[in-house]
């Protein structure tokens, strides 16, 4: 019996050896097929770069009331809400608009690790070391203690629940990633898992699996990265193996991100890139990498991809958040400006957030865009969430943070706070204006307040 | 084996028992067992996939894809860019030629934020009557102006910097008196 077990432990030796054979052959093969890259296409076809000003995002506000570190983010599809989840123990639902917290949810456990909102924004899902996904209905009855009862409990994974995302229009399924080194896709209603993608005994990764993103366009179609530096796709149909495996990564896939088109998605690594996959060939697209002096590489934590593509916002470990142009990543060549600096930025981030004011002081460990694309909201460890509003709101939150800075030199705290309300940018008062209306009449005001100080200036002496 | 069994029976009839030794070896040779299907498993994917990558279009037509979709897809970060570099209708011209003018008056007044504005344009060659972003505070004591790329002053800093140097790094000024000398501030 004994020489079955070494005989076998030959053949696993020998097996090892074929696998690593063949991935090198496939990947000669497929690097003969890279014949150019995006940024080399488009530079090829002309694209003009994104010139991105650090002032075009400004943070518009910093929503506080979590006691720990911010860990998970999810926008609502519709109506401008956040989940957020953290180490408190707690998940807050906020308005966006007006940075109100409508809900704020004691968790059972509070090691929680990912948040996700349902697709009709009734429900929120989070998960965490206690190895369960916890399914909150926001319009249920609180208990008599004032907390909102867990509605549903998915059990079964082996290990921590890294990350959990709804199936796009269904309220009744969701995707969860694992430290068991699987993903599961879960039937809310029943509890129970439908499928269990992975595993010991079956082809998946083989490493903890650290994030899920499902695609927009083919909800049947997701893809997962893991601590095995790989990402792979899945069909929920199939779940006995990955429809196909991207290599390339050298460190932990820690996020994964679906490119809006749904046929290609994006990868953050602990290796300090960000990578664009194409799933239908297989095909590594794009390497998005800054050069660092230090010595440590400053991980990827979490990445998302603005509502066209062309934007790739990237968070750090040390706390940065680039914005990359999609297009036209490459060394040597640059397009955005980061402030007045003379960095040396031979690639096209187009702006590094965590250079503004009002950055994280910590690492960001998660963001998202809302759903229109027009706002960014971005977690990190100094336990706010920040969210820079952009577009119409932008315009508005711009003139109000002058003003309030012309006003904090005069130190006039109450000049500030009166202004805040008036523009509505107080909690409680409304939100920074959406519609270009009210950012027209916003405009409106600031000028006739600046003629008729004009005319009192001509009358001084 | 068998005898151990039963010694271990009388012993503790009650107490957890030990699997036998076989059980543990044909446990250990059971798991070695999966792993080689796993790994033989993997190696007819990776054929497959050998196979298949044959007729796989190449990355260059994923690339006019990706480029093509970005081109044709609105998006309000983009545009934001797209409509500021638009050219300004004639009457900002207007407007901005007019606080230009007006700047010696109102600088040495207190100045509203647009003229304050404006005032501070004049140690950045780069911003134009239109920026409404730079403030230069009359409390700052920056010992060297030199022209700003981009990002110029925000609210409480000071953008000074010598000239030939070469940022590297970008602080947070916290003090509006304190001036860094040969580092940029925020």
């Amino acid at each position: 019996m004994s020489s079955s077990v070494s005989e076998l432990k030959e053949r696993h030796a020998a097996a090892i050896e074929t696998v690593n054979s063949l991935r090198e052959r496939l990947k000669q093969k497929r690097q003969q097929l890279l014949d150019v890259d995006v940024a080399g296409y488009s530079r090829s076809q002309g694209r003009a770069p994104v010139s991105f000003g650090p002032t075009d995002l400004v943070c518009c506000r910093t929503l506080q009331g979590h006691a720990g570190k911010v860990y998970s983010l999810d926008w609502t599809s519709e109506r401008n809400r956040i989940v957020s989840a953290s180490q408190d123990g707690r998940l807050i639902v906020w308005n966006a608009l007006t940075s109100q917290k409508t809900h704020a949810i004691k968790l059972p456990c509070a090691w929680v690790m990912t948040c996700a909102f349902s697709p009709t924004g009734q429900s929120v899902a989070c998960g965490g070391l206690d190895s369960v996904c916890s399914i909150f209905n926001l319009n249920s009855p609180t208990d008599k203690d004032g907390n909102l009862p867990v509605s549903r409990m998915l059990s079964g994974h082996k290990g921590y629940v890294s990350c959990c995302q709804y199936v796009p229009d269904e309220d009744t399924h969701l995707i969860t990633s694992s430290g068991d080194q699987t993903c599961v896709l879960w039937d809310i209603t029943t509890g129970l898992r439908t499928s269990v993608f992975g595993g010991e005994f079956q082809s998946g990764h083989t490493a903890d699996v650290l994030s899920v993103s499902i695609s927009g366009s083919n909800s049947r179609m997701f893809v997962s990265g893991s601590c095995d530096s790989t990402a792979r796709l899945w069909d929920t149909r199939v779940a006995s193996r990955a429809v196909r495996t991207f290599h390339g990564h050298e460190g932990d896939v820690n996020t994964v991100k679906f490119f809006p088109d749904g046929n290609r998605f994006g990868t953050g690594s602990d290796d300090g890139t960000c990578r664009l996959f194409d799933i239908r060939t297989g095909h590594q697209l794009q390497v998005y990498y800054q050069q660092h002096g230090e010595n440590e590489i400053p991980h990827v934590t979490s990445i998302a991809f603005s509502i066209s593509g062309r934007l790739l916002f990237a968070g750090y470990s040390n706390g940065d958040c680039y914005v990359w142009d999609t297009l036209l990543a490459k060394v040597g060549h640059h397009s955005g400006r980061i402030g007045s600096y003379h960095l040396p930025f031979p690639l096209q981030v187009v702006l590094n957030l965590g250079s503004l004011q009002n950055s994280h002081e910590g690492r960001i460990t998660c963001l998202g865009l809302s759903a229109d694309g027009s706002a960014l909201c971005t977690g990190s460890w100094d336990t706010n969430l920040k969210e820079l509003i952009t577009v119409m709101k932008l315009k508005v939150c711009q003139y109000i943070s002058v003003d309030a800075q012309f006003d904090s030199l005069q130190n006039n705290a109450g000049v500030i706070q009166s202004k805040l309300a008036r523009f509505g940018l107080l909690e409680g008062t409304g939100g920074c204006s959406e519609s270009l209306g009210s950012e027209r009449l916003v405009n409106l005001l600031l000028n006739l307040r600046f003629w008729l100080t004009s005319f009192c200036c001509f009358l001084l002496p | 084996m068998d005898n151990a069994c039963r010694s271990s029976l009388v012993e503790s009839p009650m107490g957890p028992r030990s699997p036998p030794a076989a059980a543990l070896d044909l446990y250990g040779k059971r798991r070695q067992m999966v792993k080689v299907q796993v790994l033989e498993r993997e190696i007819g994917l990776l054929q497959e996939e050998l196979k298949s990558v044959e007729d796989v279009q190449p990355a260059s037509i994923c690339c006019k894809e990706v480029d093509d979709f970005v081109g044709a897809k609105p998006d309000p970060l983009v545009a934001i860019k797209q409509e500021s570099h638009k050219p300004n209708p004639f009457w900002k011209s207007l407007w901005g030629k007019f606080c230009s003018s007006l700047m010696w008056i109102c600088c040495s007044t207190r100045c509203l934020h647009h003229l304050q504005i404006l005032n501070c344009c004049k140690c950045y060659v780069s911003c134009h009557p239109h920026c409404h972003i730079c403030i230069c505070s009359e409390k700052a004591t920056c010992q060297e102006w030199r022209k700003c790329m981009g990002l110029s002053c925000l609210h409480n800093a000071c953008c000074c910097f010598k000239s030939g140097h070469n940022c590297t790094k970008v602080n947070l000024c916290s003090n509006l008196a304190k001036c860094c000398s040969n580092t940029c501030c925020l």
